[in-house]
């Protein structure tokens, strides 16, 4: 039904189901909130989006409260700023005042928001908090002095996965946001997806830094390093910097980790290619019968995600570990090096390379793993500028690698590779570049295609909450196989690359890698000269 | 529906209970009765023992009958007996610790009267010879001045005999709505009656009942709201504990009247005495067939629950309690949606306070206006205001809503003492202080809102010139402080800044400088500032009333503020901490007067010498100070 | 206690949660983890998410209880008729804070709200035996008679 409202005494529409919060924002007034949430349902807890009722003159949560027919609201009027005001105040009465070495700084929403209301000095003297710091985990530190319990982590963990890694403890003053037994992340449920990481407003929880062992290890000349840099990364170098394309971004990023020490620079995209074609083995045995659903994915938090939310679908779930493991298992063969490291744009992958498969007697195959965000901070710290002046080309082997492995870590990168290959072992004269119609905003979709008259059809699943919603069609749905991502638009948007989490910059960041796809004749792995080189001595499908 | 229009009540029963078995006191007995008065003030005053010391009297001789009664509400009298001898009324006896059993039985056995400092007074009746210069029970001035309807009867009744119950005209309300009335009728008259909701919210019930009864759900819930964890109030546990069955009268009558055909009764788990009584109550009315299914044929069906509250104050806020019950962390939820909507596993639910539904059988049986014969302006009906702190009597007293603190007090404080009272916390966590200047303003509703008070679920806590306005203050902001339920940031971090800034200045200065002299003289506007904001932004009560005290405080004692920060002085010498007494070594010649006058011993040394102060045992009377002739104490 | 927790239904609800943990902490005193979470599997609830629900509440508590279980009133009655810091002395004197137990086991500390017993505060409990109108002193007195 629609009604009428009146918002700072102009006449507004609104629907009668609407919040008025969601008036607000379709008006283009905006309105500081910590704790509301798009699509889940309002909590009311911060207070901070209050707004006068011009009738009453009480001030009513625009978040929770539903617009009335001939409502009268006053959005900034004096006596909300001074609440939105207070409350701030109260909060920064007794955080740590250590902006200045905090992560977060600049990113950071308690900072802007006590910065657009304008408060610069400090009303409230409280004693400061002094809660634990949890650091069990390899990919995520959460400092929780700097808290402000806006509850937001603990309702992505609960309302969207459903895991509840950490909630809410205790009562009143006591409160805080804890794992089961207050025993830490490593030892909870946690699934390292970095939702929570992603969803802080403070620098309450963040990814785990490992730059200051990473400066110190590159400090050492006597030993050979390397480091394998995801594709999605090199997208975050050039879509940051303004570089246009993936090459050039990708080539300078070399020459620049050459510089800083780095004796090797491996671009995933060769260890992608192997993914793909090690999981088109298993799937072209499935063609004639495909008896069961099978889950393929990349991403380690979906894989723990399953283990712990929905263990029936653990038999359907592919076995190949991710490209980084897969690398360091390839590079092993090659050659040895001192120190292996690689990139990652999320925090997943940092958990993964402790996990006990991927260590050897304790020892992990990967001595570290940094995010996108920290390996920019990285070259800062080194006094590298980007764009870098030069460029190198990538090291042997994975000079070599498909488009289809670049292409392979944006939304149903893996799907496109997969068929790609498929079709390209079938001999068939398709089409290779762009097969599957990218749709950012579909969280499921289908794709048929035919090979030898039969028909198959794939799905693909992007987002985390998205694997329960649509289990139905995994288990029934007759799928050659279905991915699944845990980030809605593949790994662009992990929780490693705040430095492009806007709309418009995953856009650009999702061209640069589907431009240079689309113009690369190498289109798929099996075009890959190193690959076509390594399984003429290994056998397809049971290297890992 | 069976025709039981012309049957009376009580023949409702006659196959369930045996009714001759609740004792009359009002009938001559021809053995030795005695009354134990049994609930948890009298447990801890020693009434098992003193229940022990009687069979021990009797030992073998079984010529005599041991009646287990609620408590009188008084509990400041306990442990209180009651005994009826032959061709004689029950007369009471308080403070029967079990030293003076064998006294008392001694005595009064042979129609002698024991000591008078034991007796509280008698219920004379025909028929019977009255014991003499006995006052009568109902008229001494403590029971005489309330207007007790919810607790009538109470120290007669056995709670755990729902004959008991019915024998003082238990249940009639109860049989006769459920044969005779609608819901809907019910619902009117007790709108009508306007009776006010006694949670701290005071809805019209009556209109709280209809709005949940012409909602389309069919499934729909009644919760008791018993968790009553303020500070100070225990009059719902004083009802479940003395008089279950009245409990469970009222929640069937509201049940009927909301179309509910699931109730609970949500109490606090550590009321364990008064969960025991409810269940045996809610066993017995399920043999009598008052609950369960085609209850007297009607073909209603009403169950009652127990739901045992695992400990948090802000659980007895509706929705919190809701979400309690549905097994989440009770955490408030911004509403609408109301309960009455939205509420109990997504059913419409209806919440009301325990005393409320006290309420409900007297309305039913004596009529909307009879009922509104007690009350001030839009405030019907009585209260039960729980009284304690530095009172002659504590316990429950009900009286009219609309009685002026004066009035109260009159009840529970000798005039002579009156003067030394120096103020009233009413209403508890949610409420306010009060000086004698205002003692005069009536209890109602409106005129508490008005004076910066809430009722809440009725505390009376009275101080005197030993206690510190800034020190009770502090505790029931620490209270709200633990038990605010963290959720929303004002209530949260605004308690904590209160009581940061009331424990700053109520102890002295860590160190001297300027930065925190500054923030003690802008305590009090820092106050009022957070005050306001909790008021106007805080998501549920709690954090809403929380300021009260301060505000209060700060309205009608703003002079015992101002001492404290800028004299730091606490007239009722509580606020220790305030200053530090000691000797300056240069000037003190070693006289030792301050030695000999210090009350607590704390200042030593030999003559002729410097004397020293141990901070430990000080008490910062400021004697020493005043004593000594060479300026050689000084405060730091 | 393993005998209990095997005996526990396979399917739990979430609002029979509470009732289980309450029953649980009345018979052990406190709550185990491995309680949560077999609790956990069988309500398919995440431990972490019921380890914040339990924490909530005054009733739980996650350390067994000691061998004397202290009880103090801090109701407002027992308030203004105490002692100034009568329950800062007790927890001194016990080493252990509010739903908390001493280190060496002898003494576990709950806060109370209200006893129901305001005309005779402030009052404390020890194993269930009452001590009325306590004195700073008599807390001494008390605690050097129990029998550790
Ligand atoms: C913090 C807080 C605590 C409350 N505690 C109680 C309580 O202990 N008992 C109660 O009956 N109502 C309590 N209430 C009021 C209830 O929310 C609710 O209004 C009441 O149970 C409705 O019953 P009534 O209409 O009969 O008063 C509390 C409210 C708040 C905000
Ligand atoms: S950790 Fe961050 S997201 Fe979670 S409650 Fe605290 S401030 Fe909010
Ligand atoms: S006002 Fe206090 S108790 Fe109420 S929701 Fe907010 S934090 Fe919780
Ligand atoms: S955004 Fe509305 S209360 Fe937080």
């Amino acid at each position: 039904m629609t009604i009428t409202c009146y918002i700072n005494n102009t006449k507004q529409k609104a629907d009668s189901n609407e919040t008025i919060l969601s008036v607000l924002n379709r008006i283009g007034i905006s309105i500081p909130t910590l704790c509301n949430m798009k699509e889940l349902s309002p909590t009311g807890a911060c207070r901070l989006c209050v707004v006068e009722d011009a009738e009453t003159g009480e001030l009513i949560t625009s978040c929770s409260t539903p617009v009335r027919e001939n409502m009268k609201i006053f959005t900034h009027s004096p006596e909300v700023i001074n609440a939105r005001k207070t409350i701030i105040e109260l909060l920064l009465a007794n955080h740590p005042e250590n902006c200045l070495y905090c992560d977060k700084s600049g990113n950071c929403e308690l900072q802007k928001l006590s910065e657009d209301l304008n408060i610069r000095e400090k009303v409230f003297y409280g004693d400061l908090m002094s809660r634990k710091t949890d650091r069990s985990s390899p990919g995520i530190v959460r400092d929780m002095s700097k808290c402000i319990l806006c509850g937001r982590c603990v309702r992505i963990c609960d309302e969207i996965l459903g895991i509840s890694a950490i909630d809410l403890i205790n009562r009143g003053k006591n409160t805080s946001i804890e794992t089961v037994f207050q025993k830490g992340l490593f030892y909870s449920d946690c699934i390292h997806c970095g939702l929570c990481v992603t969803a802080c407003p403070t620098g309450a929880i963040m990814a785990k830094s490992s730059i200051n062992q990473v400066i110190e290890k590159l400090g050492n000349n006597k030993t050979t390093k390397s480091i394998m840099i995801p594709t999605t990364t090199i997208a975050n170098i050039a879509v940051s910097y303004n570089i246009r394309k993936y090459e050039d971004a990708r080539n300078m990023l070399v020459a620049a980790l050459h510089s800083i020490g780095f004796n090797k620079v491996y671009p995933m995209s060769l260890f992608n290619d192997f993914f793909i074609s090690e999981a088109t083995s298993i799937i072209q045995n499935r063609l004639k019968n495909s008896p069961q659903p099978l889950i393929i994915t990349d991403c380690p938090a979906i894989k723990k995600y399953i283990q712990i939310k929905e263990p029936e679908l653990v038999e359907f779930l592919c076995k190949i570990p991710a490209p980084q493991q897969i690398g360091a298992k390839i590079l092993s063969m090659q050659e040895s090096t001192d120190l292996l490291m690689s990139v990652s744009p999320c925090i997943a992958h940092k958990y993964e390379a402790v996990q006990t498969q991927n260590t050897n007697k304790g020892v992990p195959e990967i001595d570290f793993v940094l995010t996108s965000d920290e390996l920019d901070k990285l070259l800062k710290t080194l006094g590298i500028t980007l764009p870098f002046t030069r460029k190198e080309t990538p090291d042997n082997p994975a000079n070599s690698d498909s488009s289809a492995g670049v292409f392979f870590e944006t939304k149903h990168g893996i799907t496109e590779g997969i068929v790609r290959e498929l079709f390209h072992r079938s001999d068939l004269s398709v089409q290779l570049n762009r097969i599957i119609e990218i749709k950012p905003e579909k969280d499921f979709i289908e794709y048929e295609f035919e090979i030898n008259k039969t028909y198959y059809s794939v799905a693909c699943i992007s987002g985390i909450e998205n694997l329960v919603k649509y289990k139905k069609q995994i288990l029934q749905g007759n799928y050659l196989f279905v991915e699944v991502r845990s980030c809605k638009s593949g790994c662009i948007d992990g929780c490693g690359q705040k430095l492009t989490d806007s709309q418009d910059s995953q856009k650009r960041l999702r061209k640069t890698l589907s431009e240079y796809d689309e113009k690369t004749s190498n289109n798929t792995p099996g075009k890959n000269p190193f690959i076509k080189g390594f399984y003429r001595n290994n056998k397809l499908g049971n290297i890992f | 529906m069976k025709n039981l229009k012309d049957k009376t009540y009580k023949t409702l029963f006659i196959d369930a209970v045996e009714l001759e078995k609740a004792p009359q006191y009002s009938k001559p007995v021809e053995m030795p009765h005695i009354y134990v008065e049994r609930n948890t003030g009298s447990i801890v005053s020693g009434i098992d023992a003193t229940i022990q010391y009687i069979k021990k009297y009797f030992d073998k001789d079984e010529n005599y009958k041991l009646i287990e009664t609620g408590s009188l509400g008084i509990s400041s009298f306990d442990p209180v007996i009651g005994i009826q001898i032959h061709g004689r009324p029950l007369i009471f006896f308080k403070n029967v610790t079990f030293s003076y059993v064998s006294t008392i039985l001694d005595s009064i056995l042979n129609h002698i009267l024991p000591e008078s400092d034991f007796i509280l007074g008698q219920i004379s009746h025909t028929g019977l010879s009255s014991w003499a210069d006995v006052p009568e029970l109902y008229q001494l001035d403590i029971f005489a001045k309330q207007n007790r309807r919810i607790l009538k009867n109470f120290g007669l009744i056995q709670p755990d005999f729902i004959e008991s119950y019915i024998d003082y005209d238990g249940y009639k309300a109860f049989a006769e709505t459920i044969t005779r009335k609608t819901a809907a009728e019910v619902c009117n008259i007790i709108e009508k009656s306007g009776l006010r909701g006694r949670g701290g919210g005071a809805f019209n019930t009556g209109k709280k009942w209809q709005k949940a009864l012409n909602t389309g759900k069919s499934q729909k819930y009644f919760i008791c709201n018993a968790d009553e964890s303020d500070p100070g109030s225990f009059s719902g546990r004083l009802l479940a504990e003395n008089n279950p069955h009245l409990v469970i009268e009222g929640i069937l009558i509201g049940a009927y009247a909301v179309n509910a055909r699931k109730a609970f009764i949500y109490i606090r788990n550590t009321y364990t005495l008064a969960i025991e009584r409810l269940e045996n109550a809610l066993f017995q009315a399920q043999k009598a067939g008052l609950t369960g299914e085609d209850i007297f044929g009607s073909g209603i069906n009403i169950e009652i629950e127990i739901f045992k509250g695992p400990g948090a104050y802000v659980c007895g806020e509706e929705t919190a309690l809701i979400a309690s019950m549905e097994g989440e962390r009770g955490t408030p939820k911004p509403k609408p949606p109301y309960p009455s909507e939205d509420g109990l596993f997504g059913q419409p639910t209806v919440v009301n306070n325990i005393e409320t539904v006290c309420n409900v059988p007297y309305i039913l049986n004596y009529g909307g206006d009879e009922f509104q014969k007690a009350g001030l302006n839009n405030s019907f009906g009585t209260k039960l205001f729980s009284i304690s702190g530095k009172t002659d009597i504590t316990g429950v007293i009900e009286i009219d809503l609309g009685t002026s603190v004066a009035e109260i007090m009159d009840i529970c404080i000798t005039k002579q003492r009156q003067p030394e009272i120096k103020a009233v916390h009413i209403g508890g966590p949610s409420g306010g202080f009060i000086d004698p200047d205002k003692f005069s303003i009536n209890l109602d509703y409106e005129t508490a809102i008005d004076n910066k008070l809430g009722l809440g679920s009725g505390s009376f806590l009275v101080l005197d010139k030993t206690n510190c306005i800034i020190d009770i203050t502090k505790y029931f902001i620490k209270f709200i402080n633990n038990e605010s339920c963290g959720k929303c940031i004002p209530c949260r971090e605004g308690s904590q800044r209160l009581l940061e800034i009331l424990n700053r200045i109520s102890e002295k200065p860590s160190e001297y400088n300027k930065h925190e002299s500054l923030l003690r003289f802008k305590g009090v506007t820092q106050l009022e500032q957070i005050s306001s904001l909790m008021q106007k932004t805080s998501l549920c009560g709690l954090g809403q009333n929380a300021p009260n005290t301060i505000l209060s405080g700060l309205l009608r004692f703003r002079q015992e503020y101002e001492e404290h920060i800028y004299e730091r002085q606490c007239e009722a010498n509580v606020c220790r901490n305030l200053k530090e007494y000691y000797v300056v070594v240069d000037n003190c010649v070693g006289c030792g007067i301050c030695a000999k006058k210090c009350p607590a011993d704390a200042i030593i040394g030999t003559e002729h010498q410097a004397h020293f102060i141990i901070q430990d045992r000080c008490i910062k009377c400021g004697v020493c100070e005043a004593s000594c002739k060479f300026n050689a104490i000084m405060i730091k | 206690m393993e005998k209990y927790i095997s005996k526990l239904p396979d399917k739990v609800y979430k609002h029979e949660l509470l009732s289980y943990l309450q029953e649980f902490q009345d018979m052990f005193g406190y709550i185990d983890l491995s309680f949560i979470e077999v609790l956990s599997k069988n309500s398919g609830i995440p431990s972490g998410k019921i380890f914040g629900i339990t924490s909530f509440y005054n009733q739980f508590r996650f350390k067994p209880k000691g061998k004397f279980h202290i009880q103090v009133c801090e109701g407002s009655s027992c308030h203004v008729n105490a002692e100034i810091g009568l329950i800062e002395d007790i927890k001194k004197l016990i080493k252990a804070d509010e739903k908390d137990t001493s280190n060496d086991g002898l003494y576990s500390l709950e806060i109370i709200p209200c006893m129901g017993a305001c005309s005779q505060g402030p009052v404390i409990s020890i194993n269930g035996k009452f001590h009325t109108k306590v004195s700073k002193e008599d807390i001494k007195k008390i605690f050097s008679d129990l029998n550790l």
